[in-house]
């Protein structure tokens, strides 16, 4: 077990640095010279100098990432050419924002989305099970964002009950922060809580048609035992390392959600800062989604030994 | 199974019918917004703004007069022509890296796959929107990001089919047979992962669909004044109080195509899964 | 106890239904212990998952009735029927791999039925367990509740299963082929050990299987399936010796046996000089570790092999499963590298030749795959499956090779008018012969038949060995024939050479090794296999093997675990003329 944990973790290492180089790379096929790209319209030759400087751009390429990838690793990730402030503060103070609307929609589609799955595969091809995939298609069709302005037309404009711009952090106020969060957070996760219930019905069908399980029934268990202490766990396992990769289009999804619902994110931080050619905001966005995505994969992984113990080896 | 009876099974199930023909419909939409609409999609008409729907404009016109109608089926051709491209461009750089890393194994594999690894770590359309970033809106581009943003996925199936397929006795029966390595992969390996990427492909159609038009929401997507459905649904967020039907409009043709890609999706999956295990 | 009367079970509903049992009948006493024999397709399966009403969702009873102990199981509903499962008719399965939830511990899963059974305390139920596990055998049954099924090789699994189904010690015990999928040895302990704890527990048993010897040493009753009909039951001696029905005739004569072919018989000359020959051959893999300074023990799948194959001769390989046998047949075909030693053909060492020597020489050596499902390509007609091998003769025109691809076709049985057939649409034993057909269509020299007909039913099997010998017979190839169990080579071989761990046990002409075993390892497989002896004519009983291992030669000890310490590999002694024991030194 320790064995699988050391390796796991060593593997996030080299991800890393590819994500890094990724992005470094990216940031340098921008067209023209690097250090005026990261200062933007100033023109002083002085501040260009010393940015030149600090970039290493006499270096050669290896070395320029490396002391690239030095500031990176200490917070240094430049300063906002729309509104001057440090990209690093900026973006932990709107990633509280994003972290809360992704963090109640995973919640809330996880509870929903495994009860809904297991019971579709347990009544597979019965009415239950037609009705709620005919249900998921629907759901997984629709994009997300024109649920939001949907949900908006009828709650904000036409109902008037709910805000549809703005934000106040549940962390403050409880009632009202909710009361910002519903319909964002409603428009985000029915698109993936119903992949998420497809993606649990079929692991549960695949687990369902295995021994194992007759070897259950045949012992006398009832139906639900069945259901929830045998084919729980084993279908689950698979459907775990699909939450890891959810949370990834949860983000992405999280760019546009924000973005309908003028939420001061992370997702639109990136949006406004790749329309106005900001950069620091640019690269400091995404360096930071792919560590919390690379993260998030990394504590799946290891709570997977937890529903199959055959990988403890 | 010749062509023939492939379609006669799709078309004997309720996915396959129905994903079909809404497919069916939005490809003829497309074809009549590409050879001819009741109005040039961007010909302004100060004099019938933000009109509602009637009989002489069927989805009612846009702030600068334009007609929806015509304005939505030309969408459709961009729509539909960047989502193939950017398939197309996944399938076959996904099918090429995923094989030969598959195949070869070792180390070539390992460093493979970790690098895989990391792009997925970016969710597609935040690598999308970098890429936008720095390349500046161009339709192509749009195709580039996407293709690129979307590949990973498919190196990683097609690795797995190759995996799997690798270890089957009849690819050792092959090598057995004086066969060089070369010949075994493409007469025996690559075309067992066909009904995979054909899966997997109306999967990415669709994820493409989807990414294209946010991008377009965002703006950040095909530049204007090329109508897409994402942008026409951005341009609707500002009139939502006064023409509500503006903002109804293009989503319903994203989600109506999408459906179609679906559900068409889910009659191929059920066509070829029984039977790979059959096999 | 228990009476199955015209039981009718089909798949699907309406026109389209398939009757897959069809007026089945049963009677099995208590204390009885009742075989259920048919090939795959009979329905035993259908038949005993019905009895507990688990049968797979599209299947359905449409006919007759089920009674246990005098109440109709078919009239019962949801929760009778389940506190039936388990406590009175408990079920053994055939996958070991399988049957055990991997995700919870086996304590759990053994106290589970426990628990919702009997009204007995926590510890009363570990205690039960523990008693249980010693039972059937397992070493240190305490700390296997705490352990996970994947820890453990497939015969403890079904150990595992045994005690968890017999610790409520149920009057019935459905048991569906519960050793198929094991070794050989290990299939023997198993069911000795089910069968004594059944004695003790005076619990009744209907036992499905395939294997008659099987039914013939372990049961008293006997039921024959054939395509969902029950054709013949009765007594076991008397069905044997006696049997009634044409198909039971059919699957008696399909055992393999010594057919006239003896040494003398045998086309294969000594003196003439071998078509291969294998010298101190060693294959060893070694595992990867992903830290550059942690070195894993190496595996010596091949450990110093040395044998000859003649002309127009069969040799059988014979191993379980780790002993080699396959890695060897996949070396001798230089399709797996070696790591030392010497194999020629023809006098010239293999792996010493280029790769356009390779190619032809890819022609004189070929393999036949075990498995029909899945060597075959899916995608590729059967003629062009057969005609693949024709790329390593380059010269010959399109016509010559469309009617070599018929001729070999005919060879083995198949219409040459089936050449646009898939291979799905044929059956195993079709799709087998295919295999043999693309093997020899270069008209190879030696062919290797890796488990050619382990994964065939029997009548299947039967037909295919026939085969084989009638090609041998006409086209004069060599065969290395690689088997896990005596039973099957009896037929087909010349000469037998046992395989153990990577290494050479015994080796000798096919009357002498069967006759005469001199290594216990021989003894134990000659041993676990019961088997059938008659005919036709004279009725068919069991015969009572015991073969008792003399003792070795003067001057060699005997090993206890079959091989020599690993420093020092054991020798092969000469202990009859050609036949050769391994023994270490004294």
């Amino acid at each position: 077990m320790l064995k699988y944990i050391t390796r796991r973790l060593l593997m996030t290492i080299p991800t890393f640095l590819i994500v890094a180089l990724v992005v470094f790379t990216l940031m340098r096929l921008v067209p023209g010279d690097p250090a005026a790209v990261m200062v933007g319209d100033l023109d002083d030759p002085t501040i260009l100098a010393q940015v030149r400087r600090e970039l290493g751009l006499e270096e050669p390429l290896p070395q320029q990432f490396a002391i690239w990838l030095g500031s990176v690793l200490r917070g240094e990730l430049g300063q906002s050419l729309m509104t001057g402030e440090d990209v690093l503060d900026a973006m932990l103070r709107r990633f509280k924002v994003t972290a809360q609307i992704v963090m109640v929609s995973v919640v809330l589609a996880v509870l929903v989305a495994i009860p809904v799955g297991l019971l579709a595969a347990w009544r597979q091809n019965r009415t239950a099970d037609v009705i709620t995939m005919f249900l998921v298609i629907l759901a997984v069709s629709v994009p997300s964002f024109w649920v939001g302005i949907l949900l908006i037309l009828v709650f904000g404009v036409e109902l008037g009950w709910l805000p549809t711009i703005g934000y106040v952090s549940i962390g403050e106020n409880l009632a009202e922060g909710a009361r910002y969060l519903i319909l964002p957070v409603t428009a985000l996760l029915l698109g993936e809580m119903a992949s998420l219930a497809r993606m649990m019905r079929s692991s549960t069908i695949e687990v369902l048609r295995l021994e194992y399980i007759t070897h259950a029934r045949a012992k006398g268990l009832s139906e639900g035992v069945v259901l929830w202490r045998h084919a729980l766990p084993n279908a689950f396992a698979p459907v775990l390392t699909v939450l890891g990769l959810m949370l990834g289009s949860l983000l992405g999804g999280a760019v546009v959600i924000e973005t309908v619902f003028t939420l001061p994110g992370l997702g639109r931080f990136l949006v406004d800062g790749s329309y106005a050619r900001d950069y620091p905001v640019v690269q400091g966005t995404l360096l930071l989604v792919a560590a919390i995505y690379v993260l998030t994969n990394l504590i799946v992984d290891l709570l997977y030994p937890l529903f199959d113990p055959r990988v403890r080896l | 199974m010749s062509l023939r009876s492939q379609v006669a099974w799709m078309m004997r199930r309720p996915n396959g019918v129905v994903g079909i023909s809404l497919l069916g419909l939005i490809i003829i939409l497309a074809v009549i917004g590409w050879l001819a609409t009741p109005y040039d999609p961007l010909m302004l008409s100060y004099e019938d703004r933000l009109a509602p729907p009637s009989a002489s404009h069927w989805l009612g016109t846009d702030q600068f007069g334009r007609d929806m109608f015509s304005r939505l089926v030309a969408a459709a051709g961009t729509s539909l022509v960047v989502s193939l491209l950017t398939v197309t461009l996944a399938l076959v750089g996904g099918t090429l890296i995923g094989s030969v890393s598959g195949y070869l194994g070792g180390w070539v594999d390992r460093i493979a796959m970790t690098v895989n690894d990391a792009l997925m770590a970016f969710p597609g359309i935040l690598l999308a929107l970098g890429i936008m970033a720095v390349i500046g809106p161009r339709r192509y581009g749009v195709v580039v990001a996407l293709g690129l943003a979307y590949m990973p996925n498919v190196v990683r199936i097609v690795r797995g089919v190759v995996l799997s397929v690798r270890e089957k006795e009849y690819v050792e029966a092959s090598r057995a047979l004086g066969n060089s390595e070369w010949y075994t992969v493409l007469a025996h390996v690559v075309p067992g992962c066909i009904s995979a990427l054909t899966v997997i492909g109306t999967a990415i159609f669709g994820g493409a669909l989807l990414s294209e038009s946010a991008l377009s929401f965002l703006g950040l997507g095909v530049p204007p004044p090329a109508p897409t459905w994402g942008g026409l649904l951005a341009d609707s967020t500002l009139y939502m109080d006064r023409a509500p039907w503006l903002s109804i409009f293009p989503g319903l043709a994203i989600s109506v195509t999408l459906l179609g890609v679906n559900l068409f999706g889910d009659a191929l999956r059920d066509r070829f899964d029984p039977r790979m295990s059959r096999l | 106890m228990l009476s199955i009367d015209d039981l009718s079970i089909a798949f699907g509903g309406g026109p389209d239904a398939s009757v897959v049992v069809d007026r089945a009948s049963l009677e099995l006493r208590s204390g009885e212990i009742h075989g259920l024999v048919g090939e795959s397709g009979s329905g035993k399966t259908m038949i005993a998952r019905s009895i507990l009403d688990l049968l797979p969702p599209d299947a359905r009873i449409t006919g007759g009735s089920i009674r246990f102990k005098g109440r109709e199981l078919r009239a019962l509903g949801g929760p009778p029927m389940r506190a039936l499962r388990g406590s009175e008719i408990g079920m053994v399965f055939q996958e070991p791999m399988m049957s055990l939830n991997p995700a919870l511990k086996i304590g759990r899963q053994m106290a589970e039925a426990m628990r919702l059974h009997t009204q007995r305390d926590e510890s009363a139920i570990r205690r039960q367990s523990i008693e249980m596990l010693e039972r059937v055998r397992m070493p240190d049954p305490a700390r296997c509740l705490e352990r996970y099924p994947h820890e453990f090789s497939g015969g403890m699994r079904q150990r595992i299963m045994l005690a968890s189904v017999l610790m409520l010690r149920p009057a019935l015990l459905l048991a569906d082929e519960p050793t198929t999928a094991l070794d050989v040895l290990i299939q023997k302990d198993v069911l000795e050990i089910m069968l004594e704890v059944v004695r003790d527990l005076q619990t009744a048993v209907l036992l499905i299987t395939h294997d008659l010897g099987l039914v013939a040493k372990y049961a008293q009753q006997v039921t024959v399936l054939q395509r969902g009909q029950v054709v013949e039951h009765g007594a076991v001696a008397d069905v044997l010796a006696f049997p009634q029905h044409a198909y039971t005739g059919q699957l008696l004569a399909a055992l393999p046996r010594r057919s006239g072919g003896t040494a003398e018989d045998s086309p294969a000359v000594e003196s003439s000089r071998p078509l291969v020959e294998v010298e101190n051959l060693e294959v060893v893999f070694s595992r990867p570790s992903i830290l550059p300074w942690v070195r894993k023990q190496p595996v010596r799948a091949v450990d110093g092999v040395n044998f000859t194959i003649q002309p127009r001769e069969t040799l059988a390989v014979v191993g379980e499963s780790g002993s080699g046998k396959t890695t060897l047949g996949r070396a001798i075909l230089k399709l797996v590298d070696k790591s030392g030693g010497e194999i020629r053909v023809d006098g010239r060492d293999i792996h010493a030749l280029g790769s356009a020597a390779t190619r032809r020489l890819r022609r004189d050596l070929q393999i036949i795959f075990q498995d029909p499902y899945s060597s075959l390509d899916p995608r590729k007609r059967i003629g062009q499956i057969v005609g693949e091998g024709l790329r390593l003769l380059p010269d010959l025109t399109g016509q010559e090779r469309t009617e070599r691809v018929h001729q070999m076709l005919e060879a083995v049985g198949i219409d040459p008018g089936w050449s646009q057939r898939f291979p799905h649409e044929l059956s195993g034993g079709q799709r087998q012969r295919i295999g043999i057909a693309r093997a020899i269509v270069t008209r190879p020299r030696l062919v290797v038949a890796d488990e050619a007909v382990s994964a065939l039913d029997l009548t299947v099997q039967a037909q295919v060995l026939a085969l084989l010998q009638d090609l041998q017979t006409h086209f004069g190839f060599s065969y290395l024939f690689i088997a896990h169990d005596l039973g099957v080579v009896e037929q087909i071989a010349d000469r037998i050479l046992v395989m153990y761990r990577g290494q050479v046990v015994e080796i000798g002409r096919r009357d002498d090794i069967f006759d005469h075993p001199r290594h216990p390892y021989t003894c134990s497989l000659l041993n676990a296999v019961p088997e059938l002896g008659g005919d036709a004519g004279s009725g068919y009983r069991l015969i009572q093997h015991a073969v008792a291992c003399p003792s070795p030669p003067a001057g060699w000890a005997d090993d206890q675990r079959y091989r020599g310490r690993a420093d020092a590999r054991p020798q092969l002694v000469e202990v009859g003329p050609g036949h050769f024991a391994a023994f270490s030194a004294g």
